[in-house]
């Protein structure tokens, strides 16, 4: 059997059913073996667009996402996307083509030196110089992308080794071994609770990544213990949660950060203490001794100290301290927080609010339903103003705030569950990052809803050029944005332009019956900015607030 | 301030790559640095002194964590051994 065919045999052996590529030179033998493989490979239009569709599949479905590109630029391409999936813990393979193994190093060309610039965005990366490594490389490879604290792996396949012959040797596929928490550190976490007056709880993305969304609702429901989230941990704590006081961090609402700052414990599940969550660092959460829960070692006491560190699976460790607390009083105050800080939408004026918009639209779209999210305004706005019951049902760029990545995850989110409603809020400058992945969606007909919020600027800097740069607004008008619903109807893909209050409703019942793509174009005000905010550097406790008109 | 490090970790390609690049990004700068064959078949033994002005676990958790790392010891301290549980990230 060529090598070619034992990837593609491989990744059958784990499960794989779809992958996300572009092909070249350098890899075509696997493109080769795909064909007529009952492997469905799609075609995104940029390297780039696969690896998020492959991180949107990944995240949506809970799975492993598989990409491809060539050698050269496929795989410079990717690199994006990689670093996406490093920082937010998404586990993806990708396999990259390269030249042959006697023409590695000599500058031929589309070659570049892969594995070098794989390290600082991978968990782990292989150059395969060996074809009777192939099976166990690919099987090594999930098991490092799955395990632990997940992330990429990358494989870089020369195409010498493609067509060399080997043999296929299947692999056996062992759990991974447990560890047991330490009992001594159980036992501190529990008097500390125990003492604790007002006791917050900190979650983040790495619940969702362990499964362990249910053992973390049990532990709520136990100790009723008022609780905020980052942004990757958002539907986590179930939205409608009396005690669940949103997110926390620059964008956050003032009631989680408030409750943070006031709080004598924070229990950190899942979660790195993110500068954007922290603000200035040696002012957050000043009185709170910290229990920190963890798969990963290098994250307790890498920003903040842990009083207590429990490394292990979350599902072992979380049952171990759910029991009832005595802080009514605590309860009651962060409930009178969350009641004094809630959303207001009223504003004055016929243009369109954009948060009013997201929450209008929270209140239309069917259960399960998967928002990915661009990166910047409309992206908070998002966080802010949508609820989601499942952290698996909000995509967004997390950690690297990668611009173009929505409508890409989109593509994988729908391929990943096709019976979901697929939605991907973006804004004029991220839609126009990874514009091509149109194309994807009218090859594939995926009926996934487009919000785009124009506000004919990057909005985010433009924000922070009016707050920070005394309004010197450098390089942020796009007021010569294309004719978006014309862009795409050259794709085949329907839309409507709004511009008023009163034309939302009726536009987002539109686009929700629409059985195709759908594209809704939203015109803002560009001075709409996000609120509250933590300007950079400060404290939590320096938010800022709207001043009135 | 200077640390000496000991790792042991597989003798693989781009091995010492990614542990350099890790002594890099956590903010550590290497002043010496030795590397020879371990006793453990298939296993390099390299010792470096590295300066920094962070705390020196910010360096030795992610090289823990390095896939191809057996074991990380800081020179006069107990040594820390990649247990089966380790998340291979740096």
């Amino acid at each position: 059997m060529k090598g070619s065919e034992l990837v593609v045999k491989a990744l059958q052996q784990h499960g794989v059913d779809t992958v996300f590529g572009y092909p070249g030179g350098a890899i075509m033998p696997i493109y080769d073996a795909l064909y007529g493989s009952g492997l469905q490979h799609i075609l995104c239009r940029h390297e780039q667009g696969a690896a998020f569709a492959a991180i949107g599949y990944a995240r949506a479905a809970g799975r492993i996402g598989v990409c491809m590109a060539t050698s050269g630029p496929g795989a410079t391409n990717l690199i994006t996307g990689l670093a996406d999936a490093f920082l937010d813990s998404v586990p993806v393979v990708a396999i990259t083509g390269q030249v042959a193994t006697g023409a590695m190093g000599t500058d031929a060309f589309q070659e570049v030196d892969v594995l070098g610039l794989s390290l600082p965005v991978t968990k782990h990366s292989f150059l395969l110089d060996d074809p009777s490594r192939i099976t166990d490389v690919i099987h090594e490879a999930f098991r490092i992308a799955g395990s632990g604290r997940p992330g990429p792996v990358l494989i870089d396949i020369p195409k010498d080794i493609q067509t060399a012959e080997s043999l296929f040797a299947p692999t056996l596929l062992s759990p991974e071994p447990e560890q047991a928490p330490d009992q001594c550190a159980v036992e501190k976490a529990r008097q500390l609770l125990r003492h604790a007056r007002r006791p917050v709880l900190y979650v983040g993305g790495g619940v969702g990544l362990a499964r362990a969304v249910e053992p973390l609702r049990e532990f709520l429901d136990q100790t009723q213990m008022p609780g905020v989230t980052t942004l990757k941990g958002i539907g986590t704590i179930p939205s409608d949660h009396p005690l669940f006081l949103g997110m926390i961090g620059m964008h956050g609402t003032r009631a989680a950060n408030q409750a943070v700052q006031r709080c004598d414990l924070l229990m950190c599940v899942g979660a790195r203490f993110d500068d954007r969550v922290t603000g200035r660092l040696d002012r957050f959460a000043p009185d709170a001794k910290v229990i920190h829960l963890d798969v990963d070692p290098s994250e307790v006491n890498k920003r903040r100290c842990a009083d207590v560190a429990l490394l292990g699976d979350l599902n072992r460790m979380l049952p171990l301290l759910a029991r009832p607390l005595c802080i009514s009083s605590w309860q009651a105050a962060c409930r009178r927080l969350k009641e004094k800080y809630s959303w207001n939408y009223d504003r004055p004026g016929d243009g369109i609010y954009a948060p009013l918009l997201l929450h209008q639209l929270s209140n239309r779209v069917p259960d399960k339903t998967v928002v990915c999210c661009d990166v910047g305004q409309h992206q908070m706005w998002v966080a802010q103003h949508m609820t989601f019951d499942r952290p698996e049902n909000h995509l967004s760029s997390s950690g690297l705030g990668a611009m173009g990545f929505g409508l890409a995850a989109a593509i994988g989110a729908k391929l990943a569950r096709p019976e979901a409603c697929v939605i991907n809020v973006t804004g004029d400058g991220s839609f126009m990052m990874n514009v091509q992945e149109l194309a994807t969606v009218k090859r594939y007909r995926l009926p996934i809803k487009i919000v785009l919020l124009d506000n004919q600027r990057l909005g985010m800097v433009r924000q922070w050029q009016e707050l920070f740069f005394e309004g010197r607004y450098s390089e942020t008008d796009l007021s010569d944005n294309p004719d978006f619903i014309r862009l795409a109807g050259a794709f085949d893909i329907r839309g409507r332009r709004i511009s008023r209050a009163d034309e939302v409703v009726s536009a987002i019942e539109e686009m929700m019956g629409a059985e195709q793509a759908f594209l809704l174009h939203v015109d803002l005000d560009p001075m709409q900015n996000v609120w509250p905010l933590v300007p950079p550097g400060a404290s939590n406790d320096e938010i800022l607030e709207e001043q009135p008109a | 301030m200077n640390h000496t490090i000991y790792v042991q970790a597989k003798d693989c390609p781009a091995g010492l790559e990614r542990l350099l690049r890790v002594v890099r990004y956590r903010g550590f700068s290497i002043k010496s640095l030795n590397m020879l064959p371990s006793q453990k078949a298939g296993h390099l033994d390299i010792t470096a002194t590295v300066d920094g002005s962070r705390p020196i676990d910010l360096l030795l958790n992610p090289l823990m964590k390095l896939y191809e790392v057996a074991a990380v010891e800081r020179v006069g301290q107990p040594a820390v051994q990649v247990s089966g549980y380790s998340t291979h990230t740096a």
